[in-house]
């Protein structure tokens, strides 16, 4: 098996046995091939001043005792390759990457290579303490133990531009919770590197994730631009906290930026209420119908604007001022046949709990329990129906932790 | 009226809320090994040391300011700066050096602690296991930074030394001379205690904490000025309360002819301030500047370790995800805290010589920081400007030229 801390700094031979410098990294092609990639070439030190790099073709054995080319030196000196290449010294060993078998960072110790149809390729990642051992000269320490390797596929690089490229499609395959504690665990520029790298989508769901304080951070150092484009992808109540926590300057320009469906009219309102009642927990955004809205409609209007919402667990029955009168699950709304109308199968009001918007984090919990909701309707002084408080809200505020 | 009443105490929060890395850092240099070596040094050599704590106040500012330029430029601890930059060799050796340190610094802490229980009456056998026990327990279950806070305003102390610098009456002209007038002494004890005067002020550890605190405060590069006016008043604070620490001692110790070999000798010097309730007070703020450090060592040792090779770390991690993370928290508290429970051990000389070797690894460590912060490849823009180059190598040539004199006077003298 062939390592990277076995390979550097290792002796480059020409055809005739002399030596011709010495490894000073190692490229590998980053396009062609997803699960293992093949090694492009390597930086030779000729002497103190001046570095060339051959290409692999021009290789014809490689070991931890040495390289040595098919030819002459002269002839295996290739051109410096661009884009397509990834130093692995330079970029990669040592540095910190995303684990995302395990949805976690860890730092680079050591990489594996091997022959994949033919061609040497990168074959796996060591982050162990064994490769730790390999690097610093303990090899017998290193097979003792076991060492722990990520396929490249597996992981995903952070720092600059080109690398943030690489393992992208597999990271949105987690769960944005799962990112969020990585974007929480890096520092600020690779953080932010890593949210915008993102689609916008993924990234206001991460954004929402992550803990508050690093929230407002991370938006200021997204600037108000780029952060706007994310954060009008948030649930409502969400982007509501999150601007909250900005100071009043930065706030406002957020909100001169956001799209005009972001209702601001909206949005003030949840501002004023205080923080730990329902008025401050709520969303605004929730589906509502009619007494006389039939099934289909209301499951056509669920249909078009379930992008908008995080979850739907209920419809909620509204009059022309806005008075809240019953609620329909979407189970009910389901079952029902598609011409009959909402208050045929609605729950009234009274047997449908509500709470007011100056009720407690712990009265709202309360009833949820109660009356096992995963959403529950605010309604003002007046009774009208003015947002919901969604179960992880509340897990939130119950559970700040997670 | 009331408004401007409001307004005043608005403007108290906003400071306090300002209190960042460079004085806290700065003030948690005054630790166990802190207040022993100024005592030394007033008390043994008078104001004769004054001229280095001059000097090295610009040193202290000028490396810790540099430690929070790495970190809003890079936002990574210096752990693992040096890591990504240099590879596991160097790394492994930089933090073995650091280790060595904190362990010889944690020692001196629990000296301290020792030292101080002494002047209460209470055996070290008894204190000594019993702060351990509560540093661990209060790291692994409580919070980590509001214990820090109350420490630190306990540390507050040593105002105490600045008034007792007044009432004491010293020769003002005279020690502000003795403070631009170099003055050296070729004994193997002069320089044993210069070295540790300098190990105290600026550590390895101050430099790893400095730079882990920006990064977690979220901080980055437009902060910096403010980041750096705090680094400079920190480091100018600090060195006030030292500089009366030491003529506390010079005018009273000193001139008497006291030798400090325990904790109650150096007490004495606060004397004129506090009476008979000197020893009490000091013992006091020994005890509470001991464990200030004891809290923050640790942890700014296990962050620093667990960053450069890639474990997983910090207080939301559960033992078994963390393992040597928590490992490093608990050795670095059960071995220190044993040393000092060999008995017989002289504690005040324990606690002046692990700043010794704080000093005398000191290099070592601003040499790394001085590679990373003239690479351009690192710092773009924001690499030293001459005069901080100037100031930091002066330190590190003056640290190891006062170490090569140490050993070479340490031949003709014997201890």
């Amino acid at each position: 098996m062939l390592y990277f801390s076995g390979l550097i700094n290792t002796k480059v031979l020409d055809s005739t046995d002399v030596v011709v410098g010495k490894i000073a990294d190692i490229a590998i092609d980053i396009h062609k091939q997803k699960d293992f990639p093949p090694l492009l070439g390597i930086l030779v030190q000729k002497n103190k001043t001046e570095s060339i790099f051959i290409d692999h073709s021009k290789i014809s054995s490689w070991s931890h005792g040495g390289v040595t080319l098919k030819n002459n030196l002269l002839e295996a000196v290739s051109q410096m390759p661009n884009g397509e290449a990834l130093f692995l010294g330079k970029s990669v060993i040592d540095h910190q990457i995303v684990d995302l078998s395990g949805a976690r960072v860890v730092r680079v110790n050591d990489l594996q290579f091997g022959p994949v149809r033919e061609a040497m390729s990168l074959l796996a990642i060591d982050v162990s303490t064994s490769g730790l051992f390999r690097r610093l000269g303990f090899g017998f320490v290193a097979n003792r133990t076991k060492p722990n390797l990520l396929q490249w596929k597996n992981v995903h690089l952070i720092g600059d531009k080109i690398k943030i490229g690489v393992g992208r499609e597999n990271l949105v395959k987690l769960h944005a919770a799962d990112i969020a504690n990585i974007v929480e665990k890096l520092n600020l520029k690779q953080g932010s590197m890593l949210l915008s790298s993102l689609d916008q989508a993924t990234a206001a769901k991460v954004l929402e994730e992550i803990k508050p304080s690093i929230q407002k951070i991370m938006v200021q150092s997204l600037g108000a631009e780029r952060a706007t484009a994310i954060l009008e992808k948030m649930s409502m109540d969400e982007l509501v906290d999150l601007i909250q926590l900005l100071p009043a300057r930065e706030s406002r320009e957020i909100i001169e930026k956001l799209p005009v469906e972001k209702n601001i009219s909206r949005m003030k309102k949840i501002l004023e209420y205080d923080e730990d009642t329902a008025g401050g927990l709520m969303t605004t955004e929730f589906i509502k119908a009619h007494m006389d809205t039939t099934v289909a409609e209301a499951m056509n209007q669920i249909k078009r604007d379930s992008h908008q919402h995080r979850s739907i667990h209920f419809v909620y029955v509204v009059d022309d001022r806005q008075h809240m009168l019953g609620v329909v699950s979407l189970r009910r709304l389901i079952l029902a046949d598609n011409h009959l109308q909402i208050k045929h199968i609605a729950k009234g009001i009274k047997r449908a709990p509500v709470v007011n918007v100056n009720q407690t984090v712990a009265e709202i919990a309360t009833v949820m329990t109660k009356y096992n909701l995963l959403s529950v309707a605010v309604v003002d002084d007046s009774k009208k129906l003015i947002g919901i408080v969604t179960v992880d809200d509340i897990m939130r505020c119950l559970v700040p932790k997670a | 009226m009331a408004k401007k009443f409001r307004h005043f105490w608005l403007k108290l929060i906003f400071f306090f809320s300002v209190i960042g890395p460079g004085i806290i850092a700065a003030n948690a240099d005054n630790d166990a090994g802190g207040i022993s070596t100024y005592s030394v040094v007033g008390a043994h050599f008078g104001i004769k040391m004054l001229w280095v704590l001059f000097l090295i106040t610009f040193s202290l500012a000028v490396t810790q300011e540099m430690g929070v330029r790495i970190g809003l430029v890079t936002r990574q601890g210096l752990g693992g700066v040096i890591r990504e930059n240099f590879g596991v060799r160097w790394t492994t050796f930089a933090m073995v050096t650091m280790l060595i340190a904190n362990l010889g610094t944690m020692t001196a802490e629990f000296a301290g602690i020792g030292s101080a229980a002494s002047i209460f009456g209470i055996s070290k056998f008894i204190a000594v296991p019993l702060s351990a026990i509560a540093v661990w327990f209060i790291l692994y279950k409580g919070s980590f930074k509001t214990t820090q806070k109350i420490f630190l305003v306990f540390s507050a102390f040593y105002f105490v030394y600045i008034i007792n610098g007044f009432i004491i009456k010293p020769d003002f002209g005279e020690a502000t001379m003795a403070l631009i007038k170099p003055t050296l002494e070729l004994s193997a004890p002069f320089f044993l205690t210069l070295i540790a005067l300098i190990g105290t002020t600026i550590t390895p550890w101050g430099q790893f904490f400095i730079q882990s605190y920006v990064v977690d405060k979220g901080l980055n590069i437009k902060h910096y000025k403010v980041e750096k006016a705090e680094v400079f008043l920190g480091a100018f604070i600090t060195n006030i309360v030292s500089f009366f620490i030491i003529i506390s001692t010079a005018y009273t110790l000193y001139k008497t002819g006291v030798k400090i070999t325990d904790a109650k000798d150096a007490a004495l010097a606060l004397a004129p301030i506090a009476g008979q309730f000197a020893t009490l007070l000091f013992g006091f703020g020994l005890f509470v500047a001991s464990m200030l450090g004891a809290f923050i060592l640790p942890v700014a040792t296990a962050y620093a370790v667990c960053e450069a090779f890639g474990w997983e770390y910090g207080f939301d991690r559960k033992w078994h995800e963390a393992p040597i993370f928590y490992g490093l928290i608990m050795f670095s508290i059960i071995l220190p805290a044993i040393l000092v429970l060999i008995p017989g051990l002289p504690l005040i000389k324990v606690m002046l010589l692990s700043q010794d070797v704080n000093g005398i690894l000191l290099p070592i460590i601003l040499i790394f920081v001085l590679k990373i912060i003239n690479n351009k490849n690192i710092m773009g823009e924001h690499v030293n400007k001459p005069i901080g180059n100037i100031i930091a190598w002066l330190t590190v040539i003056g640290i190891i030229a006062a170490t090569v004199v140490l050993v070479i006077s340490s031949f003709f003298y014997t201890f």
